[in-house]
Order: structure tokens, then sequence, then C-alpha cells
């Protein structure tokens, strides 16, 4: 890529990012399989997600992709070594078919072309402090139409800004400890970057569901631990405030890692608790990666407390890496909202494609069938450009 | 566990109960960031409060105590309406919850 086309691809990139959505960013498949062993590798935080530093704007282009040049402004401009700067950009194609009890619904089939992600990213560090913060318009899938035809007043403009996560690092020079308070996800688990992923929206890291909380993480030589206190938006969520605690721990080994983790989170009308474990497997002679999550819930209501439930929230499949800059994976999905009630279990089948022609830019597909407490059935086929800076 | 599981029960027997109903299945599917949350609002619509979403369901009849026809249940099966929500259907037993707490009087 030449510098014109570099510079027309970044101003064109920011000046879209101010008038789009914001959504996730980690990519956990590409541990072991980029022959890197933890998510902190490549990022900046302290569990991954988010900002990428130099070694991982190396790897984008040497291993992750079919080459160029992974540098922040593709290289254009060299950063001061104290100021990181980054960004998402996807477009979507998404389209869904879905049949109730009642038969196929009206809205099936149809097309939505959305923009999906606009993040513009900073992080700017001074000694042992370093300040993060991810900035971006939330967008929409689909334009709001009132079931019953009136017309109520919907949030501003404005109100679609957003700030998904912004926070500040305290890392001391030959410390394995981080601390960071300010707003982002408590690591657990996987964390997949698919927040439809029912390992991730059921158990309370859906889209923009980030907490502010505190947390210290630890990273040992084959180890890494994160715990975090965290309580809800509390100006936007006000109305549902939640307090809680997540932690988590991974243990790694040459080609594979185990992780364990807890959650608890308290609201006014219930409790839940969620406690399970996730496993990478590499296989690198099949250039495979397993992954698997498994976690068991707890939840009760105050004002029905005949109606506690368990509940299991799973998540197993392999992703293929068949050459340099394509991955495929193929993964079974499953949630159960209520162990001891029938007929309230959902199941899915998720494949995606992922195809990075160079560094910065990539093609993703992922289709999905679910199964929805019988009869319900529902299909997901999306394409996603992806761009990031 | 296995002796727990072995003794499922039938969706009818949870207690049709507002405050389950918004905490269990409202809150996580309806609240959505981009949807019918504090922030999204779509359509004007918050459901994250409790007390909230009961006055609106009932105030702008999207509920009427006791009709099997209220203009929610249409919604939950995408029935002459738009599904909601819209990515995937409701568990029926959990729509058939929501319908057994209208014909009990939909109380608060």
């Amino acid at each position: 890529m030449n510098h014109l086309t570099a510079a027309l691809t970044t101003l064109v990139f920011v000046s879209v990012a101010w008038v789009l959505a914001p959504d996730a960013n980690a990519y956990p498949h590409f541990q072991f399989s980029s022959d890197t062993d933890t998510c902190s590798t490549c990022h900046y935080a302290p569990a991954g997600g988010g900002l990428i530093n130099g070694w991982g704007r190396e790897e984008a282009g040497d291993t992750l992709s079919r080459g160029g040049d992974g540098a922040a402004l593709h290289g254009l401009a060299e950063m001061p070594s104290w100021l990181a700067i980054g960004g998402d950009l996807r477009a979507a194609a998404l389209m869904k078919g879905v049949e109730t009890s009642e038969g196929t619904v009206n809205e099936s089939g149809k097309l939505h072309i959305f923009p999906m992600q606009a993040d513009v990213s900073a992080r700017a560090e001074h000694k042992a402090f370093a300040l993060t913060a991810v900035v971006g318009l939330r967008g929409k899938a689909r334009k709001s139409a009132p079931p019953d035809g009136s017309m109520r007043e919907e949030a501003g403009a404005l109100s679609r800004l957003v700030s998904r996560e912004h926070f500040i690092t305290y890392a001391p020079d030959d410390s394995k400890y981080t601390m960071r308070g300010g707003r982002f996800y408590a690591p657990y688990g996987l964390r997949l970057a698919d927040h439809t992923s029912y390992v991730r929206r059921h158990a309370g890291f859906g889209m923009l569901k980030e907490t502010y909380g505190l947390g210290v993480s630890r990273r040992g030589d084959a180890n890494e631990t994160h715990i975090t206190a965290h309580v809800s938006d509390p100006i936007l969520g006000s109305q549902n405030l939640t307090f809680g605690a997540t932690a988590m721990h991974e243990k790694r080994g040459d080609s594979h890692a185990l992780g364990a983790g807890a959650r608890l989170r308290f609201a006014e009308s219930n409790m839940q608790a969620w406690a399970g474990g996730h496993y990478k497997h590499w296989f690198e002679s099949k250039k495979l990666l397993l992954m698997a999550e498994v976690n068991a819930g707890y939840q009760s209501f105050a004002e029905s407390p005949d109606n506690s439930r368990l509940q299991l929230l799973g998540y197993i499949g392999p992703v293929w890496f068949p050459t340099d800059g394509v991955s495929a994976s193929v993964a079974y999905e499953h949630f159960d909202e209520d162990l001891l009630t029938r007929y309230v279990e959902r199941h899915a089948i998720t494949s995606t494609i992922s195809f990075l022609p160079r560094a910065h830019y990539e093609i993703f597909l992922m289709g999905r069938a679910e199964r929805i407490g019988p009869p319900g059935r529902s299909f997901t086929g999306m394409l996603q450009l992806h761009y990031y800076l | 566990m296995l002796a727990a599981l072995a003794s499922c029960t039938d969706p009818g027997e949870r207690e049709a109960d507002w405050d389950f109903i918004h905490a269990a299945i409202i809150e996580p599917s309806c609240a959505t960031s981009s949807c019918h949350s504090s922030l999204s609002m779509t359509a004007g619509i918050d459901f994250e409060d409790v007390d909230a979403s009961y006055d609106f369901l009932l105030g702008q009849f999207f509920v009427v105590p006791f009709d099997q026809n209220s203009n929610l249940l249409f919604l939950l099966n995408g029935v002459e309406r738009p599904l909601m929500p819209p990515d995937g259907p409701l568990p029926k037993a959990d729509v058939d919850l929501v319908k057994a707490w209208i014909a009990e009087g939909a109380l608060r």
C-alpha cells in the first residue's frame, strides 16, 4: 500500500468512526496459534482485548494476515513511545430466519445492512500509569418501529456517543501485578469476540455491558489471575444497579491453557452466580485450536424464591488455520436458563470464516442455527467487513 | 445433579410473578444495550426498571389483564406484529409464562 492510499484510508476511517457504532474486539483463537501464549502479549490490557501493542502489530503483518504493515496508521507516522492509538470500523450485512410455535415470522429473510462498529481508541502512559479510552457512536441494526404504531421520544443523537471502555492501569516495573480502575469487562472465560455468543450474552458480557470496576491482575510465567469488583453503569443503569465480583485464573502449558472462574452479581430483585472453566488446546501438526467453556449458574429472586433456578452455559469447538490469514471455526453452544424446567434450553451451531488478506483488513462470515426450546428456531447469516487502524 | 435433572418440572409449574418475569425474561431478553435499555430506548421503550416496565406495559395497553389477545403476546409470537425479540424468539415456555401471568390478572 502506498502512502497516499494509506493516508486516504486513515482519513476515511477517522471520519466514519465518529458516525458509527461500537462493539467487541478480542480474538482469543490467536492464543497459541500465533506463537503467543497470552492475550496480553499482543494487547496492552492485562487480560487482552482492545488496543494492540507493538508486538501485536508486528504479528498482525507477519503471522496473522497474508502480509502488510500492521503498524498504527499503516506506519505513516511514528507514534511517541508514550502514546498508542487505534480503532475498529466494521460494517455488516445480516439476514435472519425465525420460526416460532406460530410459524415463520414476518420479518424472516429480510436483509439488514448496518454499521456495526466504529471505535477510536487511545492509550497514553506516564511512568507506571496508563490511561486508555475507547470512544464511538452507538448504532443499530434496525430502524425503530414502535409496535403499536405510536411514536415515543427516543434518546437523542448525542446519547449515541458512548465510551464502552475507559480505565487507568498501574503497572510498576518488574512487578507481576497490574491494577486497573474504570470501565472494562471483568476478565472471565474465553472472552470471545462475538457478543452474541451464548457464553457472553447470557453471562452478562453482552454489548455495552462493560462494568465499572477495580481490578488486580497477576501475570506469572505460566499462569495469570484476574480479580475484579464491579458495579453496573451507575448513571444510565441506575434504575437497575448491580454489584458484583469476578475472578479468573488461567494456567498454561506449552500447547494448552486451563482456566477456572467465578462471577457473582447482586441486584435488588435477584442474585446470580456463575462458576466454570475454560480450556484451549493447540494441535500444531493439524493447525487446530480446540476451545471450550462451561459454566454452571444459580439465580435466586427476592420476590419469587420458589422460582430459583440452576443454569448451564457452554461452548465447544475447533478453530482451523489452513493457511496464513485464514481461520475457520465451528462450535456448539448451549444455554439452559433453568435446568429444572423443561423446554427452556437453547442450542446453537455456529460456524465462522475469517480472512485477513492484509494487515488492517478482515472479511468475516458467520452462520448460526439455533433451536430455542421446542419449537423455536432461528437462522443467522452475517458478513462483516472489518478495518482496524 | 442428575437426580435433580431427572425431576424436571413442566414450565407451567413456575410461579407467574411479575418480579420473576421481569428479572428472568424481560430484562435479559429485551433491555439489551441495542434495544430497550435505558441507553438505547428503542422506540422510546425502556425495560430496565421493574416498576416502570410494568406501568408502561399496562399503561400503553400492551398488556390488558385477563386478555389472552393482549398485544404483548402477538409481539412475543411474531404474529401480525414484528417478532420481539427480533433476533430470536423466547422459548415458548417463557411466552406461556407471560400468558399465564396475563390470564391471572397481570398482578404487580
